[in-house]
């Protein structure tokens, strides 16, 4: 019985080290997927290029035959600006504005772990110059990773 | 340096081993009907005197029936303050916590050594602060705003199983150690995040975790 005891103690003591658990998939954007008129998803033959009001960063550069992109938020403005400029293989632009308002919190994991800003959406507005409509699949911009709008546009 | 405390780690802790081997050989004792002692842990003191970045001062009032049941009643103040590794981010919190349960003896001598059983009911209610020397930076829009929320409010419900052993020393005073497997009910948080330790459940890194007492016993 002491040898038993003896032998959970000796565990216990080797088991009882320190460990950090910091979620290794910690990136925290906005999922945008493009789709027709109908909600079926599409690729943008054009080139995209997307930058932002507020920041002198191309958030993405001559995307090609994309079918949703990935986009920073910002971390402490209320609503974010984001321009689509589209370019067809004769050089020809069109622009498209998308305004997404949001309430941004701090997410703290770990005093070890890097603090993340994590967003929830409350409204999201466009032009209309390529985009027919612009729906909030999910609200919640955090480490799942989800849809969270979905940009219909005109394919006539 | 190590080598040299956890040796004494387990000195201690065998202590109450050792004492119940050397009295094994007395004669069996009539259980008392009734009885009520009190005493204290001395784990969370030694993290508090060395410098660990949590502890929990904790003391306890139990009840004995006929030797075998032990209903108790236990109550501490926890605290943490700790600085994450590379980072400046830091924690702290100081709330007391208190736990409610039952031990039941199952050793059939009543000679003044007990092998326990026990469930312990835990729960805290708590503020606690999240900061850090360092902004919190947007790396595109390059804005950035200090870390400061303080006051943040939390709870938390647990279940601990308990294993322990005690003996008496002397008269009216024992000696005894146990070991303990945490497991959470509920915690409500504030939205920012969990807080990295609990009042009396100690770090929050999961569901459950392991805990320990070495006790200092008064029988009154």
């Amino acid at each position: 019985m002491r040898r038993k005891l003896f032998y959970i103690i000796i565990v216990l003591f080797v088991t009882a080290c320190d460990n950090i658990s910091c979620p290794l998939n910690n990136t925290v954007e906005c999922k945008y997927t493009f789709c027709d008129e109908d909600g079926t998803a599409i690729s943008i033959a054009d080139t995209l290029t997307v930058t932002a009001i507020g920041t002198d960063s191309v958030i993405i550069n001559r995307l090609v035959n994309g079918s949703s992109m990935s986009l920073p938020v910002s971390f402490y403005a209320p609503a974010d600006t984001i321009i689509l400029t589209f370019t067809d293989t004769l050089s020809r632009q069109a622009t498209d504005t998308i305004w997404m308002e949001k309430t941004s919190t701090p997410h703290f994991d770990d005093p070890s772990c890097p603090i993340h800003m994590w967003h929830t959406i409350s409204a999201v507005s466009s032009t209309h110059s390529l985009i027919d409509s612009i729906v909030i699949l999910n609200t919640a911009i955090n480490y799942d990773g989800l849809e969270n709008i979905q940009i219909r546009f005109i394919t006539d | 340096m190590a080598l040299r405390i956890f040796r004494y780690a387990l000195l201690l802790i065998s202590l109450p081993i050792a004492i119940q081997a050397q009295t094994i050989t007395e004669q069996p004792k009539k259980a008392r009907l009734f009885g009520i002692a009190v005493g204290a842990d001395f784990v969370g003191a030694t993290m508090k005197l060395t410098g660990c970045d949590w502890s929990q001062m904790e003391v306890f009032g139990r009840l004995a029936f006929r030797d075998r049941f032990f209903p108790i009643f236990e109550m501490g103040l926890g605290e943490a303050d700790h600085e994450g590794r590379e980072l400046d981010n830091h924690f702290h919190t100081r709330a007391p916590y208190f736990r409610i349960g039952v031990d039941y003896n199952i050793s059939k001598n009543h000679n003044g050594n007990r092998f326990l059983l026990g469930l312990r009911y835990g729960f805290t209610a708590f503020n606690y602060d999240i900061t850090s020397d360092t902004n919190l930076e947007d790396p595109v829009w390059g804005t950035s705003l200090p870390v400061n929320y303080s006051g943040l409010n939390g709870s938390a419900q647990w279940l601990e199983t308990v294993i322990g052993l005690e003996t008496r020393i002397w008269t009216i005073v024992r000696v005894g150690w146990d070991m303990r497997f945490k497991f959470r009910i509920s915690q409500h948080t504030d939205e920012i995040g969990a807080p990295w330790y609990v009042p009396g459940y100690g770090k929050n890194a999961s569901g459950s975790t392991w805990g320990g007492t070495f006790k200092l016993i008064f029988d009154i």
